[in-house]
């Protein structure tokens, strides 16, 4: 940290970003209250940006501001660029509805804040008729593949291995043939659910790696700012 | 020889030799070349085949500290190859807590190169940052079918309009967008963008940068061509920065390849426990036998 | 009485999926309606709908920290820091949005001055509407605008305190340039040659206009809600959420020691795997095990891990789709239903 100059606030950025890092990883060595202070300093900090960000980048500008007229700037002379649009006015109706959710605060009016709850349940519903079928018929479309591939053989074994592999996990969770003891379907699912053990070891493989990479960018943080940051203290 | 111990080292052990071989490599700033990706290959060839100065490039960066450790290096290094193509793009995000690193990230990334190349960039010709923008799918697919984008997304993230800045004079609907690059830990928001960035007549092409724990996930989209590139966790970073090296040889190293090199030394670690724990099944095993007669 | 809510609630519930739905499966024009013709004011009254929920979030928080405070029940000083770190951060967020507001509107401001003599010059030639007490407005509101960029310089961060000196007297200049030329522009409006002089205002307005710009720019860096604001971002949310998670990291190296063990074929089955992807994205150099490893990483996860993902995928998407179906039109018990809830 060449050129940090001590007790600056960059300094004390420093500083408290490595002994947040220490109290957090105190947990390690066992649950103390150090450790729970910081935890409950997070979430109080994350609560404050998740409320006034939504407010800060639309509620207000994109809402508020404009229906208050608060958007148009007066001429020096006082008069304004455009007159106000009535049509903000419609803005209160969706606000008006959505401040119903209030109502889940009163026991005996709650039912008004299910009109809205239910209301945005459909919404996402309706969204999701979309969403999933966009999303999955390249998938569907792509597992359609050819078995043999003029010329390649190494691709047509692949697409073998593929297809078998996607039946038989499918088989696991087919439910609607009566598995008879030894039957195609038992040992299809059993060969299924192996291939899903696969995967999800690959799984366990990659998580390994996500979880190693927010450590290390912690410890390089530590090591590489931190330290040279607190021996300027002694230096 | 007693090797019944292997099986239960205490944890506390366990977290010391994962500090100790984590931070070896920090400490003596020792890097290795990293591993060859296919994926971030494609990525790179994606964002080779976008015209400069033509179309803008979206890059969604939906994340928080929660995943930075992994995200900030694929936004960054995406960020400067689009840089120094001159390839002009937009910084959006679905996350609240992304606020400052769009701010910061391109900033950094273009004083850096300013510092190599002598050349110059600018908010609001090479990029613009549209802030963070709260409705998730909703908003998503209104920016996917506005007619006029400006209208739809008013102003940046500093409330300066839309209409004011160069770079988005000519970007008023979704076709004038070649490439969205989406970067997230979080497997929702990267869906959302699959099935809501889109319109009847056009899709752009998608890139994605996802956290290792969701490369497994991510590939399903890949081997579909939903998305043409990926990183994979922070080694396809550390890939693509050696990728930008190759191309641009005054470049300076950057952190991702020294965090592959700490991540390879944990995964030899784990490999090693890994080992040392069957070792003690095995002669654990092995004792049962003889004491069954 | 609960019945007819029930209905209602229904009604509304299918009323929120009714667009969304019809918008995907109805062609964009029937006829000679645009059936989205309305889609951004639709989205934007959605969404105007769901974040009037925001302020429910910080009630919960009060109520439940508020109360433990008040009681002094156990973890009282936790909620404590907690409701401090919030209300600290509101304040922070509050201040400084206040900033960037002024900030945002003064631009706004001193933008529109152009549009405004464009105005004025216009109306007085199709409306002879007198052009001088709106320019003397014009020019008085230039000499109060120089006095508040005086007065916020206080505010000016260390650093940047040359930058902003420099940037501060370009902008008074530029503001008197613009006066004076407005000044001009009145004096040529009453001879009636003022063609020229208009357009030199019109450019000394878009010079103070860019130096507006960046004076506010370096001013809203440099103030004390924005810098704190970063400080508390740099050095307590960032540094305490990336080791929240990092956390993790101790917990899973922990539990591979002990659950990759060969005791059963299916332990084998996911350790393998397990270990290729982990080998398969080590670098090269005197680390590296086998050269073809990344190779069958990428088969690995492209042949076995992705239709094996993908019929789970297939499996669950149908699955959201049918309880998408069942949501929407009401036949999911919920517990929404009042009547089921009371009993």
């Amino acid at each position: 940290m060449i050129g940090l100059e001590l007790f600056s606030l960059q300094w004390f950025e420093i500083f408290c970003g490595g002994f947040c890092v220490l109290a957090i990883f105190s947990f390690l060595a066992k649950e103390n209250p150090f450790y729970r202070i910081f935890e409950h300093l997070f979430i109080g900090i994350s609560a404050a940006i998740l409320i006034m960000e939504p407010i800060r980048t639309f509620l207000w500008p994109q809402a508020l501001k404009p229906l208050l007229g608060m958007d148009r700037i007066p001429f020096p002379d006082g008069t304004y660029p455009e007159p106000y649009a009535m049509s903000y006015l419609l803005f209160l109706v969706p606000m008006g509805f959505g401040l119903l959710y209030y109502f889940i605060l009163s026991p005996r009016h709650s039912w008004l804040a299910q009109l809205v709850i239910g209301f945005s349940l459909g919404v996402g519903a309706g969204l999701s008729f979309k969403g999933i079928i966009v999303e999955m018929t390249p998938q569907l479309t792509d597992s359609f593949r050819p078995l043999y591939v003029v010329g390649s053989f190494g691709e047509s074994l692949n697409n073998i291995f593929f297809i078998f592999v996607l039946l038989t996990v499918f088989s696991y969770f087919f439910f609607s043939f009566k598995r008879s003891p030894n039957g195609l379907m038992v040992k299809s699912s059993w060969i299924g659910r192996t291939m899903m053990m696969g995967c999800f070891g690959a799984f366990f493989g990659a998580t390994i790696m996500a979880r190693m990479a927010l450590l290390v960018e912690r410890l390089q943080f530590m090591i590489a700012q931190w330290w040279p940051a607190l021996s300027q203290l002694w230096r | 020889m007693k090797l019944s111990w292997l099986l239960n080292i205490d944890r506390r052990i366990i977290y010391l030799l994962v500090i100790v071989a984590l931070g070896i490599p920090l400490f003596i700033d020792y890097s290795l070349a990293p591993a060859p990706m296919k994926t971030a290959n494609s990525f790179y060839k994606a964002i080779e085949k976008i015209a400069p100065r033509g179309k803008i490039v979206l890059v969604a960066a939906d994340w928080g500290p929660g995943t930075q450790a992994e995200n900030e290096p694929q936004t960054a290094v995406a960020i400067e190859h689009l840089l120094r193509r001159r390839i002009p793009f937009a910084l959006i995000s679905n996350i609240p807590f992304a606020k400052p690193y769009l701010e910061q990230l391109p900033e950094t990334v273009a004083d850096r190169l300013e510092a190599e190349t002598g050349e110059q960039w600018d908010y609001g010709q090479d990029w613009v940052n549209l802030g963070y923008r709260p409705g998730g799918s909703i908003m998503i697919q209104g920016m996917a079918k506005a007619k006029d984008l400006h209208e739809v997304l008013k102003t940046d993230a500093e409330g300066t309009a839309i209409s004011e800045l160069p770079l988005m004079h000519n970007v008023r609907t979704i076709e004038d967008v070649a490439m969205l690059v989406e970067v997230t830990g979080s497997v929702g928001v990267f869906n959302s963008w699959i099935q809501f960035f889109r319109n009847d007549k056009y899709v752009p092409a998608m890139v994605h940068g996802c956290t290792a724990i969701t490369i497994p996930e991510a590939y399903i989209y890949y081997v579909s061509k939903q998305i043409v590139g990926l990183f994979e966790g922070v080694a396809g970073a550390a890939w693509y920065e050696e990728l930008l090296s190759e191309n641009y040889p005054k470049r300076e190293k950057g952190s991702a390849l020294q965090m592959m090199t700490a991540l390879s030394f944990a995964h030899l670690l784990i490999i090693a426990l890994i080992v040392l724990g069957n070792i003690g099944n095995l002669a654990a095993f092995m004792k049962n036998r003889r004491k069954q007669p | 009485m609960t019945r007819l809510r029930n209905k209602l609630i229904a009604f509304f519930t299918f009323i929120g999926g009714l667009y969304f739905f019809l918008e995907y499966i109805l062609p964009a024009h029937i006829g000679g309606l645009e059936f989205g013709k309305y889609h951004e004011q639709i989205s934007l009254a959605v969404q105007l709908i769901g974040l009037m929920a925001i302020g429910l979030g910080l009630i919960n928080i009060f109520r439940v920290h508020g109360v433990r405070i008040l009681k002094l029940q156990g973890g009282w000083f936790n909620s404590f820091v907690l409701l401090l770190g919030l209300a600290f951060v509101l304040v922070l967020q509050l201040l400084d949005f206040r900033r960037s507001e002024q900030r945002s509107d003064l631009l706004l401001e001193v933008k529109n001055f152009s549009l405004f003599v464009n105005r004025v010059v216009l109306e007085y030639e199709q409306k002879q509407i007198d052009y001088r007490p709106r320019l003397d407005a014009l020019i008085d509101r230039l000499g109060v605008l120089k006095t508040q960029v005086k007065n916020s310089s206080s505010l000016l961060a260390t650093g940047k305190q040359l930058d902003s000196e420099r940037t501060e007297a370009q902008f008074v200049r530029s503001a008197e340039g613009a006066a004076s030329a407005t000044e001009q522009l009145k004096g040529a409006l009453w001879q009636n040659n003022y063609r020229e002089t208009k357009k030199i205002t019109l450019d000394q307005l878009a010079l103070l206009q860019s130096v507006t710009q960046e004076l506010l720019d370096l001013n809203y860096e440099a103030s004390p809600a924005r810098r704190w604001g970063n400080f508390v971002f740099n050095g307590f949310f960032t540094p305490l959420g990336s080791a929240m998670f990092s956390l993790l990291a101790f917990y899973i190296v922990s539990a591979a020691y002990r659950s990759f063990r060969f005791r059963s074929w299916e332990a084998v089955v996911l350790m393998i795997p397990a270990l290729i992807v982990m080998l398969g994205q080590i670098p090269h150099g005197p680390l590296y095990v086998y050269s073809g490893l990344p190779e069958i990483r990428r088969w690995l996860l492209e042949y076995l891990n992705t239709p094996a993902f993908r019929a789970i995928f297939f499996g669950s998407a149908i699955a959201g789709l049918a309880m998408s179906i069942r949501i929407w039109l009401s036949l999911e018990k919920s517990p929404l239903n009042t009547e089921e809830t009371k009993q």
